[in-house]
C-alpha cells in the first residue's frame, strides 16, 4: 500500500472512499508541508484518488495530514445572511429536542419569541426599498409549486 | 465573528437544551432539528424582509410550441418576479399567470410555475425573449464536513534524519601496485571510517595497526596505521552491533574485509589476524581491496575517492556510499553500505545491515546499470491508468559472497517480490538473504509535468531520488545517482581536500 500523498499531481489517501459526487467539491488539506488551502476537485480516479483543478506539489503526507469535505450542497457554517439570528434556529431545535423528551421548554419558548421579534424588527427602519409582501409557496394563488 | 460551524450550532443546540453531557440525542439527529430550525428562520427572514434571499436566474425562450419554458434552477425555492428583457431600457415585468384557465389569453404576458420544475411563459406565442427570474433559493443545509485523515504512520525515531553529509579526497599520492596497500587505499579506508565513527554513534572497542593491539583507535593516525595491515572494532552504541574492518597484507594479495556481527561480538586476533565472531558476515565481500578503488584495474593510479556518511539520530542506522572517480573523469558509486536495524528481514528475525555493490572489477555506472533510462514493456503499477516500471535491480548479493548480476534491468514482470532488508526488492528465484543493489523508480516520481518538482526535494533539476535498496539518495539526474554537487547538497556542504 502506497502511503498517503500527493504523488504526479494525484492526491491519495488510503481512508479515502470518494467517487464521482466529489468532482467539484472543494476539498480543505491542514498539516501539510507543500499543499495546505483549498482544492477543487476535477477528477476521482478511484475510490482514494483524486486530482485537482489547480496542480498541487508532489509529497508524502505526515500523519498530521487531513483533508476535510463539505458535502454536496451543504454549507459547513451558518451563512452570512442568517449568521445574526442563528439563535432562532437553535432555540428551535433545542425546544424540538425538550419537547420530543416531555421537558419543559417554556424558558426556551419565551425567549424563541423574543427572537422573532428581534428578526422581524431588524429591517423595520429601513427604508431602501418599498415594502413588499412575501410571496410564498403556500399563500400565493399563483407562483408556488401545485398551487392550482 | 466568525460565522457559527455546524460544530459551534450542534454545541449551541445542546447547551440549550441540556443535552451537551446527557447524551440522549445524537449528533445527527441535533444537526437535523438544527437544520429544521434553520429553514423555520429562513422563513421568517423571507416573510419579514422580502427581497433578502433573492437570486437571478436569466433564462431565453425563442417562443412558440415546446419552446415556452425552461428548466429552474435546482436550488428554486418560491417565485418572487419575472422580468422580461432584463437590463434594457424596455425592461417590463411578467405578472404571474391569474389562472391557469388563462394561459392562452393571447393579450397578456404571464409566467407559471409548474410541478415538473419547470417556469412557463403564456401564451407560447408572446414566449420569445429574454427573462430574468427573481427567485427565493432553497434554505442552505447545515452538515458537518467529511474528514480524511493521513494513514500514514508518524515517522519512526530511528528514521534517519540530516546529518551533514561527509566527504573525503584523498590525497594524489601514486601507490605502489601490488603487494601493499596504496597510500590511496588506507588514507581513504582511514577516513571512512573516521567519518562513521565522528557521528558519535558507534565506539572503539579495539584497533591494530600491523604491530599492536589498543583499545584505542590507532587508524586515527591516518594512512600510515594500516599500511601494513590492521583492524578496527567498532560497536554500535544503540543497538550492539560489531563492525570490524580487516586489512590483511599477504604478498602481493591484499584482503580488506568489512564485517558486522549482529549479536555475538568479535573476540580473538592478533596484530596481523582478524578478530571472529560466529554470528559474522561480510558487508563488502570479503576478496581482495578492489572495492576499495584502487584503480589498478582500469590504470588509474589516483583514483579520487569520496564517502557520504549518514546517520540516524538514534544511532541505530548508518549509510555510507562511496563514490569514484577515474582519470576520465566518470563518476560512478563504489560501495554502498547499509548498517541498519530493519526487522522481519529475509534470512533472520533481525537483519542488521544490507551492503553491497563491488561487482568484480566493474563500475557500477556501466551503461546497464545505473543508466536511467526506462526500457522494456511497461506495467501497471497504479490505478490512475498510467504505466511504468516499478522497480529495476542491477545486481544481488546473495549473502555469501557472490554477486548476482541481474543485467539489463529486471522488471516485475513474472518476477517475485520480496520485502527483505534492503527493502522492496524483486528476484525472480530464491530472495536474496542480504539484499540487492539497484534502483528502484516509480512513475509517480518521474512522470511530472515539465518544470513541476516531481518530488519536493527543491532541486531545480526535476527533484528526482533514487533507491538503492533501503536507502533513497537525492538524485539530478546525472549518472551517478547522489553525488555531491546537486542543488541540495552542494559541494560546499562536504568536507575534506577539493577534487582536483
Amino acid at each position: 500500500m502506497s502511503l498517503d500523498g500527493v504523488y504526479g499531481g494525484t492526491f491519495l489517501f488510503n481512508a479515502g472512499a470518494f467517487d464521482q459526487s466529489y468532482v467539484g467539491l472543494t476539498m480543505t488539506i491542514t498539516g501539510s508541508a507543500h499543499n495546505n488551502g483549498t482544492w477543487t476537485v476535477a477528477t476521482v480516479l478511484a475510490p482514494t484518488m483524486l486530482t485537482t483543478v489547480a496542480t498541487p506539489t508532489s509529497e508524502t503526507f505526515t500523519s498530521a495530514v487531513v483533508a476535510t469535505f463539505q458535502p454536496p450542497g451543504t454549507l459547513g457554517a451558518v451563512p452570512d445572511t442568517m449568521n445574526d439570528w442563528v439563535l432562532y434556529a437553535e432555540l428551535y431545535a433545542a425546544i424540538t429536542i425538550l419537547d420530543k423528551q416531555n421537558l419543559d421548554s417554556t424558558a426556551l419558548k419565551e425567549r424563541l419569541v423574543l427572537e422573532t421579534k428581534r428578526i422581524q424588527q431588524a429591517r423595520a427602519g429601513r427604508r431602501d426599498q418599498p415594502y413588499q409582501a412575501p410571496m410564498r409557496p403556500r399563500r400565493v394563488r399563483h407562483g408556488g409549486w401545485g398551487s392550482y | 465573528m466568525a460565522n457559527k460551524s455546524t460544530s459551534d450550532v450542534i454545541l449551541a443546540i445542546r447547551q440549550h437544551s441540556n443535552t451537551v453531557n446527557r447524551k440522549v440525542v445524537t449528533d445527527d439527529e441535533v444537526l437535523a432539528r438544527a437544520n429544521e430550525g434553520l429553514w423555520e428562520l429562513y422563513d421568517l427572514i423571507d416573510g419579514a424582509h422580502g427581497t433578502y434571499f433573492v437570486k437571478p436566474f436569466a433564462f431565453s425562450l425563442t417562443g412558440g410550441y415546446g419552446a415556452y419554458k425552461t428548466a429552474l434552477p435546482a436550488d428554486f425555492y418560491h417565485a418572487k418576479a419575472v422580468d422580461k428583457s432584463p437590463d434594457t431600457s424596455a425592461m417590463s415585468s411578467v405578472d404571474p399567470l391569474p389562472s391557469f384557465a388563462e394561459r392562452n389569453n393571447t393579450r397578456k404576458r404571464g409566467y407559471d410555475l409548474e410541478d415538473v420544475g419547470n417556469i412557463s411563459i403564456y401564451p407560447p406565442a408572446l414566449a420569445q425573449g429574454d427573462y430574468r427570474l427573481l427567485y427565493i433559493p432553497k434554505c442552505p443545509q447545515l452538515a458537518s464536513p467529511i474528514v480524511v485523515p493521513s494513514t500514514n504512520p508518524p515517522p519512526p525515531l530511528s528514521s534517519p534524519l540530516p546529518i551533514p553529509a561527509r566527504a573525503m579526497t584523498i590525497l594524489k599520492v601514486t601507490g605502489t601496485p601490488g603487494g601493499t596497500l596504496t597510500i590511496n587505499q588506507a588514507d581513504m579506508l582511514a577516513k571512512n571510517e573516521t567519518a562513521i565513527l565522528s557521528l558519535g554513534t558507534w565506539t572503539v572497542l579495539r584497533s591494530s595497526n600491523g604491530t599492536a593491539i589498543t583499545s584505542t583507535n590507532q587508524w586515527a593516525a591516518g594512512q600510515t596505521a594500516i599500511a601494513q595491515g590492521g583492524w578496527l572494532q567498532m560497536v554500535n552504541n544503540a543497538t550492539g552491533v560489531q563492525r570490524l574492518v580487516f586489512v590483511s597484507v599477504r604478498g602481493s594479495w591484499i584482503e580488506v574485509q568489512n564485517l558486522i556481527s549482529p549479536a555475538v561480538g568479535f573476540t580473538g586476533g592478533t596484530a596481523i589476524t582478524a578478530p571472529t565472531a560466529s554470528d559474522s558476515y561480510f558487508v563488502t565481500p570479503g576478496v581482495g581491496a578492489d572495492w576499495l578503488g584502487t584503480g589498478n584495474s582500469d590504470g588509474n593510479v589516483n583514483p579520487q575517492l569520496r564517502t557520504l556518511v549518514w546517520g540516524s539520530v538514534d544511532g541505530t542506522k548508518t549509510r555510507v556510499v562511496w563514490f569514484y572517480t577515474n582519470l576520465a573523469g566518470v563518476t560512478t558509486i563504489k560501495s554502498v553500505w547499509l548498517f541498519d536495524t530493519v526487522g522481519g528481514a529475509v534470512g533472520g528475525p533481525w537483519v542488521p545491515f544490507v551492503g553491497m555493490s563491488w561487482d568484480n572489477g566493474n563500475d557500477l555506472a556501466a551503461a546497464t546499470r545505473f543508466t536511467y533510462a526506462q526500457t522494456g514493456s511497461l506495467i501497471a503499477t497504479r490505478t490512475n491508468s498510467n504505466t511504468a516500471e516499478l522497480i529495476f535491480v542491477s545486481q544481488e548479493n546473495d549473502g555469501i559472497g557472490n554477486i548476482n548480476d541481474r543485467l539489463p534491468q529486471d522488471q516485475v514482470t513474472n518476477q517475485y517480490v520480496w520485502l527483505n532488508g534492503a527493502g522492496l526488492t524483486i528476484s525472480g528465484k530464491a530472495p536474496p538473504r542480504n539484499g540487492v543493489l539497484g534502483w528502484l523508480t516509480d512513475q509517480w516520481w518521474v512522470g511530472a509535468p515539465a518544470g513541476v518538482p516531481a518530488f519536493p526535494d527543491g532541486d531545480t533539476a526535476g527533484g528526482r531520488f533514487i533507491f538503492i535498496g533501503q536507502m533513497m539518495l537525492w538524485w539530478d539526474g546525472s549518472a551517478v545517482p547522489g553525488y555531491p554537487g546537486s542543488v541540495d547538497h552542494p559541494e560546499a556542504n562536504f568536507y575534506g581536500r577539493a577534487a582536483s
